[in-house]
């Protein structure tokens, strides 16, 4: 019976701590939980400020309990943290991930921040996207597919709002690029429901972002 | 007396005929090769040569050197140096020997400098520009403004560009010499293909229309008025190196 209440109460704790789901799965996905690592299956619930890392050939799509939802592409890695007070943070340590947030988080503030290196990501909008060094390069590429999202880089006072089908570069902790309309911001895959089609991104994000008025012929 | 006057007229008239040029028109090959290296994420050289068929009688070359700076995310400038040979100018009709003729610059180096402002803007795949250029020729101190407007569509492929299909209209306004305003214009067209990052190959043809007055030595001799055409056609293989 001492065992049966113990194990009720571990049950009850941990749901209390579960900030989301595995909703898609493909490929090797980790998900590191405090010192425990686990292989990540479809369906699977994950603790406040897991860690998920996604393999070479992989990918997965997270269900927040905000309602929000992150697709992770190939060899990206995050950590989430939900609270109820705070805004829901995700910090992308290195990859690419399209995110969805619900209207109903931008009503006021950002309640929704997304972090890298260099820069944090304030989201007032609700399609997005954020690629963290490319290359080993420690450079931050967004572009918004939908709404707004507030730029700042880490170590300046600024921050630039970019909107729809604009996107931006911030290649240090102090500037950011201008936002630029980028034609092939609506070209990415931003489904992020398997039942609609392919999860999968095909854009090349180091060429996409590739500055076309930059471009000399002649 | 009336054969003897009959025949001096049409001999007459042939000789004033043969004082001034025909209209020429020419369809020959091009050969375009150009470099560009970012010196700096603003500051990129500019290397290239042309080699093409200038009219019946000689193909240009020019052997071009400089730098463009970009002043803006729009807006470039570039400064540059051009060394010419083959280029064909009014004074070029010449009288050698009792017979008028273009005189052939095959040989003739010519030194220009030359300066332009380009303004570029995307509008969905496309690129809009539109570039203003500013040459002066040292062996004949002839100055010309160029306007190119342009667009170029940008096939994308994942997101990057990997065919571009280019048209370019360009006007030559001549600010010390012709009596036209616009003495030559023409269309460039062609399509260029991302073979790789570092080469881009390409095939273009261009048609020009130059028109000629009267040369120094037309003058100087009283030769009548004349305005003659020239056009030009050329199909050409274009290849930028990026490095």
């Amino acid at each position: 019976m001492l065992k049966l209440i113990l194990a009720f109460t571990l049950t009850l704790s941990l749901s209390a701590k579960e900030v989301g789901e595995i909703i898609f799965v493909k490929g090797v996905v980790k998900i590191k939980q405090g010192d425990k690592q686990l292989q990540a299956t479809k369906g699977q619930r994950f603790i406040n400020k897991s860690i998920i890392e996604t393999g070479s050939n992989a990918l997965a799509v997270l269900s927040l309990v905000d309602g929000s939802k992150v697709k992770l592409n190939k060899s990206s890695k995050i950590v989430v943290s939900v609270s109820k007070n705070s805004p829901t943070r995700v910090g992308i340590f290195k990859g690419s991930s399209f995110f969805n947030v619900l209207k109903k988080k931008m009503l006021s503030k950002d309640k929704f921040i997304v972090k890298t290196k260099n820069a944090s990501f304030g989201v007032r909008g609700t399609e997005f996207f954020i690629s963290y060094g490319k290359g080993g390069a420690e450079d931050t590429w967004m572009c918004v597919n939908e709404g707004l999202v507030r730029v700042s880089p880490k170590d300046s006072k600024e921050s630039v709002d970019v909107k729809a089908g604009e996107g931006v570069q911030v290649k240090d902790k102090k500037s950011v690029s201008t936002p630029k309309p980028l034609a092939w911001t609506s070209k990415l895959n931003w489904n992020l429901d398997s039942s609609k089609g392919q999860l999968e991104n095909k854009v090349n994000i180091e060429d996409a972002y590739t500055d076309l008025l930059d471009q000399d012929y002649d | 007396m009336i054969k003897i006057l009959a025949l001096f007229s049409l001999i007459n008239g042939s000789i004033l005929a043969s004082n001034s040029p025909q209209d020429e028109s020419t369809t020959g090959l091009g050969l375009s090769l150009r470099n560009f290296h970012k010196f700096t994420p603003k500051i990129k050289s500019l290397l290239e040569i042309n080699i093409e068929k200038e009219n019946e009688l000689t193909t240009r070359k020019d052997f071009k050197l400089g730098a463009r700076y970009r002043l803006h995310q729009n807006i470039k400038a570039s400064a540059y140096f051009k060394r010419s040979y083959g280029l064909r100018h009014e004074n070029d009709w010449i009288k050698v020997d009792h017979t008028w003729l273009w005189f052939n610059s095959s040989d003739r180096g010519e030194n220009t400098f030359g300066t332009d402002l380009s303004y570029r803007t995307i509008f969905k795949d496309n690129i809009i520009e539109l570039r203003a250029k500013l040459e002066r020729n040292l062996f004949n101190d002839n100055t010309v403004i160029t306007l190119r407007p342009g667009i170029t569509h940008l096939f994308l492929k994942n997101g990057s560009p990997f065919i571009n299909l280019y048209l370019q209209y360009e006007a030559y306004f001549p600010m010390n010499f012709h009596e036209k305003m616009i003495y030559k214009h023409g269309i460039y067209s062609g399509i260029l293909y991302h073979w790789s990052n570092m080469i881009k190959p390409g095939l273009f043809i261009k048609y020009t229309k130059s028109s000629w007055n009267n040369s120094n030595e037309a003058q100087s001799r009283n030769v009548p008025n004349y305005e003659v055409a020239e056009t030009s056609t050329i199909f050409g293989l274009s290849i930028n190196f990026y490095y």
